[in-house]
């Protein structure tokens, strides 16, 4: 009987030990969800500032989800020298396809900037879009959330179509010309799709 | 009865390692690589690596990642470089210069610097960010890629992946995460690549799922 017993138990612990080596890269929703119940905070600034929203993975998960338009999301820091030189182009990208496309940006500051440098710097490029700050548990995780072509190096730039397929990403500075195609052909897509509909 | 059962755990206790060194699907040996040093002088894998395992880090001048990471880069080296793991600093961003990174490499660390000015250790590791390390054990087969720790500030580090991969591996035991991710900068890759005629790293690539 003890062995026949030992024969049910043994294999079980085996699987559950392999199951915890096979998936530490498998997202930790039931952790996240109970660990953090206020994933969105809104920090309001002064009144010349912009605001800034803190965020965690949780949050993440939920911003990368479309909302009827295709979405761009732009990875930033201000302590990333690239990210502060392409942030101009952002704003342009913003300005001319805001009606018909979601852009929103990401700062990966840490929290201590949410009321400082952040927006301070987004106020002085004139960036209206919505923008947050990501505090995540864990990086990993994060990057894994939003690309897995993603490998943490900032910026990083991501633009999904409605269905929040992936059809763009870049990892370092990305290529006005090469966006501004893509976003082009999803908004055409998005506008041809519609007339059919008609 | 019990000898199917032991026989069950010992076979899936070998997956699960397997699992854990293939986690690309792919097992990666680095062979040998031949850059030049701060000085200009021409370095090579064989001759840098450690007696149990090498560690690869790609740096940067200008990150301030990176700056925050020197002293627990350099207090990791200094404890496991008598154990036989020997560290190997890479620098692959094209907008620094070897005057740059010379100075800041004297300035920083006690391990050797190398120039992978065209990116092509950096390219056939795929290392993309700074910092970001690569684990080698004695035969040169990658065991743990990613970040140092799992906090850039050093204030509120829970996971310290490198030394627990350093650990497992002087221990013979499984590394039990062998990838991860952290928010860091960008490799900043040449433009124009100087691609030497004679192939400088070697590497061999087989996959496993």
């Amino acid at each position: 009987m003890k062995f026949r017993l030992a024969g049910f138990i043994l294999p079980f612990v085996a699987v559950c030990i392999l199951s915890i080596n096979v998936l530490p890269q498998t997202e930790p929703n039931q952790v996240e969800k109970t660990s953090e119940k206020t994933a969105i905070r809104k920090e309001q600034n002064e009144e010349q500032l912009s605001t800034v929203i803190l965020i965690n993975n949780e949050g993440l998960r939920e911003l990368i989800k479309p909302k009827g338009k295709p979405l761009l999301i732009n990875f930033w820091a201000t302590w990333c020298d690239v990210c502060r030189e392409e942030f101009p182009d952002l704003v342009k990208i913003h300005q001319e396809y805001g009606t018909q496309i979601d852009v929103v940006v990401i700062s990966l500051d840490y929290p201590v900037e949410i009321n400082r440098d952040v927006p301070k710097f987004l106020s002085e490029v004139n960036a209206k879009m919505p923008a947050y700050l990501l505090k995540s548990e864990d990086e990993t995780v994060a990057a894994n959330i939003v690309s897995e072509k993603w490998q943490g190096g900032l910026p990083f730039t991501v633009l999904f179509d409605t269905d929040g397929k992936e059809v763009y990403s870049r990892q370092g500075r990305f290529n006005t010309a090469v966006l501004r195609g893509k976003i082009e052909s999803l908004i055409s897509a998005k506008s041809q799709q519609s007339s059919k509909s008609k | 009865m019990k000898n199917v059962a032991f026989l069950s755990l010992i076979f899936l206790a070998f997956l699960s390692l397997f699992v854990q060194v293939s986690a690309d699907g792919y097992e990666i040996v680095l062979e040998d690589f031949k850059l030049v040093d701060v000085d200009g002088k021409e370095q090579s894998f064989k001759s840098l690596r450690g007696e149990k395992g090498t560690v690869i880090v790609f740096l940067s001048t200008q990150c301030p990642v990176v700056r925050e990471y020197n002293e627990r880069i350099n207090q990791a080296f200094n404890e496991y470089k008598s154990k036989g793991i020997a560290f190997i600093g890479i620098n692959s961003n094209s907008t620094e210069s070897p005057e740059q990174i010379r100075s800041h490499a004297k300035e920083t660390y006690s391990f050797p610097v190398l120039i992978d000015k065209s990116n092509i250790l950096a390219d056939e590791l795929n290392a993309s960010v700074t910092p970001e390390v690569f684990l080698f054990d004695s035969a040169g087969k990658l065991i743990y890629k990613g970040a140092v720790d799992n906090d850039r500030s050093g204030k509120n580090v829970t996971e310290n992946y490198l030394r627990n991969a350093l650990d497992a591996l002087l221990a013979a035991k499984p590394i039990a995460k062998s990838s991860t991710k952290a928010f860091g900068c960008t490799i900043k890759r040449a433009e124009e690549k100087i691609i030497p005629e004679t192939k400088i790293v070697t590497i061999r690539r087989t996959k496993t799922s």
